[in-house]
């Protein structure tokens, strides 16, 4: 605290977050300037390194050593291992204050509410041995409505000493209000070759395995590093994308059995499933991205996507959102994953003419929820 | 690390500081405590790395000092089964094993780096304010439990303390009742006002039954933390911040209507009342009515149960002013009256409604309020 009051204090230049240089910059500059807002939303896709680099920022803000973070001294470490008093990761599971229940064992699927009341309590104390206190809250997307809605009231009026990192997959779909009151900065992918040159040098990736693991992760840095460590995931990315790109094009009866199948394996492996549906949202994400001609939204070398227009890939992530929302609130998964279905655009098949089984879907929306 | 001391001042020491130690949290460490051997005492310190953080010192003879952290259900379950004898307790440093003897029982304990453990967080000497020990802990436990329980405004789950030359006001409230303590100060202080969690507080009541004379408080420069040191022990409590609502205005000036009973009948006959009154609202009925024509004036205390029925005391009472209708919340009304220990006890209203005040006769230190409910009389 006094350092900074003599101005002595400097920021390393990098902060060693694969592809993300740009928006540690822009944390780093606010940090120099003394313009640190109360609360941050890193909003960018799984695995882009949300978590690595809002664990940075608290580094950055707690750190003792000259140049900051120095990612050795014990603080630091602590920091990466979740063990930092004054740093807390909110997510699934979580801890709360009330005894009566324990998120661990009771298999949460959201973040709760009484989660987001323990961080109102904490958040307005003084901080413990730190400067300030800080709250990652991993993801955004997953809090309940319920605790969302708590949320606000914290965001609004954070007590001084604390600072709220939101991360969120989605930021679209939280709540407007949380996202006024947050400084939005989004993660955009890397270049493949950045991410494979950091998978060589830092996990020791064999160099053709790590091009394809880049490519494969989409510029992702924490995703590629996630799918070398396990290669089921990378196969279960591999068959999903195949699967999305194919019933994008397959008829009614195709998509009604494939839901059919889909819901019973929900009965038995929930993770998979959802993993799935998240493959399909990324998927749709980059369609729209491509159709929509955003730059940097898709590295070019991740294959070739399909051709539709930007209100069809919209529909689709939406819809693939909500059945991925009906699901995690219990709603009869067969009916869940046919309405999904039925809400797909249908794409004109590669090397087919429009028409046979390319009809317009029936209109089911449920807009209304 | 290797030393020796008695069975019955560790397992004192560390159930005293397992108060700090969470239920739940989200860091490991905070499960364990730490044991630090130097000179002829060690220091036993838990903390929840949040809130609060209790050292303890035992007198023990030290052969050779260190420190390790042992998990604290499991280390102080053993030391409290043990007889009252010797412990002998022996660190091997590299394996970080504690091989603890007692009598003709031994137990290894493996234990982690000390380094690892949550600095307890120093307090600069800013401000230190002495006060009497039991006469503080009587304070506390008239003002802690009107603190508010849930969440929604944390200001309200603490205590606030005002000090300003010799007086040091505590207060508390959770939006329906109000408790004020104003104590002497031996010394003049510097004006602060700080709040302190009332979680910390209720250790520090406990903490303070065995304590005997005066006690520091001190609070630091940067107002985020406070100290209680009561010699062998001392509890530090990260504060609360924001700004504690002005409560001096909420305590009513003047009176329409006095009523003085006996603390002891009124707490019986609201038990009794609180009884019927639980399958309700909680809702318990005051009527003061004056003497006529030499009479004692009474009170009588009543409850319903919808459907299940109905129960009225009456007590003696002295009533000053015309009479007085008024519903509490007999939880409210019964815990106030549990931590007074003056004889007598007078209600003064205004008319209605309008919140009751509470003030134990021939003490002018305390004085609560609360607020009344709406009833259909």
């Amino acid at each position: 605290m006094t350092e900074t009051a003599t101005g002595a204090v400097q920021y390393a230049e990098d902060w060693g977050v694969v592809g993300q240089s740009a928006a540690a910059a822009a944390l780093r500059h606010a940090l120099i300037s003394g313009r640190l807002t109360h609360a941050y939303l890193l909003s960018g896709p799984e695995g882009a390194g949300k978590a690595t680099l809002a664990r940075r920022l608290a580094q950055a803000l707690i750190c003792k050593a000259g140049v900051r973070p120095c990612l050795e001294c014990r603080t630091c470490r602590q920091v990466d291992s979740g063990d930092a008093p004054d740093i807390e990761g909110i997510t699934i599971g979580g801890v709360c204050d009330e005894g009566n229940h324990d998120h661990a064992s009771d298999n949460s699927t959201r973040i709760r509410i009484c989660q987001v009341r323990r961080l109102e309590r904490v958040a307005n104390l003084s901080p413990f041995a730190a400067a300030r206190r800080i709250f990652i809250i991993d993801t955004a997307d997953e809090l309940q409505p319920e605790g969302a809605n708590a949320l606000l009231k914290t965001l609004e009026e954070p007590p001084a000493t604390s600072l709220l990192i939101l991360l969120a997959t989605d930021p679209e779909a939280l709540l407007p209000t949380i996202r006024s009151r947050c400084q939005q900065l989004t993660l955009t992918p890397a270049p493949a070759s950045e991410v494979a040159a950091a998978l060589v040098e830092r996990a020791g990736v064999p160099e053709g395995e790590a091009l394809d693991l880049a490519r494969l992760s989409r510029g992702r840095y924490g995703l590629a590093l996630r799918m070398h460590g396990d290669p089921s995931l990378a196969v279960l990315r591999e068959t999903a994308t195949e699967q999305v790109r194919s019933l994008s094009r397959a008829g009614r009866n195709e998509r009604l059995d494939y839901a059919q199948q889909l819901s019973r394996s929900w009965q038995r492996e929930r993770e998979s499933v959802l993993a799935t549906l998240d493959v399909w949202r990324s998927w749709w994400r980059d369609v729209l991205h491509a159709s929509a001609e955003v730059p940097g939204g898709t590295p070019a070398a991740s294959g070739p996507l399909e051709q539709c227009s930007p209100a069809q890939a919209l529909a689709a992530l939406s819809a693939t959102q909500r059945a991925r929302e009906h699901l995690i609130t219990n709603t009869n998964p067969q009916l869940a994953l046919e309405v999904l279905m039925l809400d797909l655009p249908v794409l004109p098949a590669q090397g087919m003419r429009d028409g046979e089984e390319a009809r317009e879907p029936i209109a089911v929306t449920p807009e209304a929820d | 690390m290797r030393l020796s001391c008695q069975q019955e001042d560790l397992h004192r020491g560390l159930s005293a500081v397992a108060r700090a130690i969470p239920a739940r949290s989200a860091l490991p460490i905070t499960q364990h405590v730490l044991l630090t051997a130097d000179g002829d005492q060690i220091t036993l310190s838990a903390t929840d790395a949040e809130t609060i953080a209790i050292t303890y010192t035992i007198t023990a003879s030290i052969d050779e000092g260190g420190s390790i952290t042992m998990p604290s259900r499991l280390l102080s379950d053993f030391v409290a089964t043990l007889p009252r004898e010797n412990i002998e307790m022996t660190l091997a440093e590299r394996s970080r094993q504690v091989s603890l003897s007692c009598a003709r029982n031994d137990a290894s304990i493996g234990g982690m780096d000390p380094d690892d453990f949550p600095p307890i967080p120093p307090v600069d000497d800013s401000a230190t304010i002495s006060v009497e020990a039991a006469r503080f802990r009587r304070a506390l436990s008239q003002v802690v439990f009107a603190a508010a329980a849930d969440d929604s405004r944390p200001v309200l789950t603490g205590v606030h303390f005002a000090i300003d030359g010799t007086e040091m006001r505590l207060a508390a409230a959770d939006g329906f009742r109000l408790a004020v303590h104003t104590l002497e100060l031996p010394d003049s202080a510097s004006e602060c006002s700080v709040i302190v969690p009332a979680r910390a507080l209720a250790e520090l009541t406990r903490l303070l039954a065995e304590a005997e004379d005066a006690i520091s408080v001190t609070f630091n420069a940067a107002g985020t933390q406070v100290q209680f040191d009561l010699g062998h022990a001392k509890l530090v409590a990260q504060l609360i911040q924001g700004t504690f609502p002005d409560t001096q205005r909420l305590i009513p000036e003047g009176h329409t209507s006095r009523t003085e009973v006996a603390v002891g009948e009124f707490n019986r006959e609201t038990r009794i009342a609180q009884i019927f009154a639980r399958d309700g609202s909680g809702i318990v009925r005051l009527v003061a009515s004056p003497g006529e024509g030499g009479a004692p004036g009474r009170l009588t205390i009543s409850a319903r149960a919808e459907e299940l029925g109905t129960n009225e005391g009456e007590i003696d009472a002295i009533v000053e002013g015309e009479e007085v209708k008024v519903a509490f919340n007999g939880r409210y009304l019964r815990e106030v009256l549990d931590v007074l220990d003056t004889d007598r006890v007078a209600i003064e209203t205004q008319d209605q409604p309008s919140p009751g005040v509470i003030r134990p006769l021939g003490d002018d230190s305390y004085v609560h309020v609360i607020m009344p409910m709406f009833v259909q009389w």
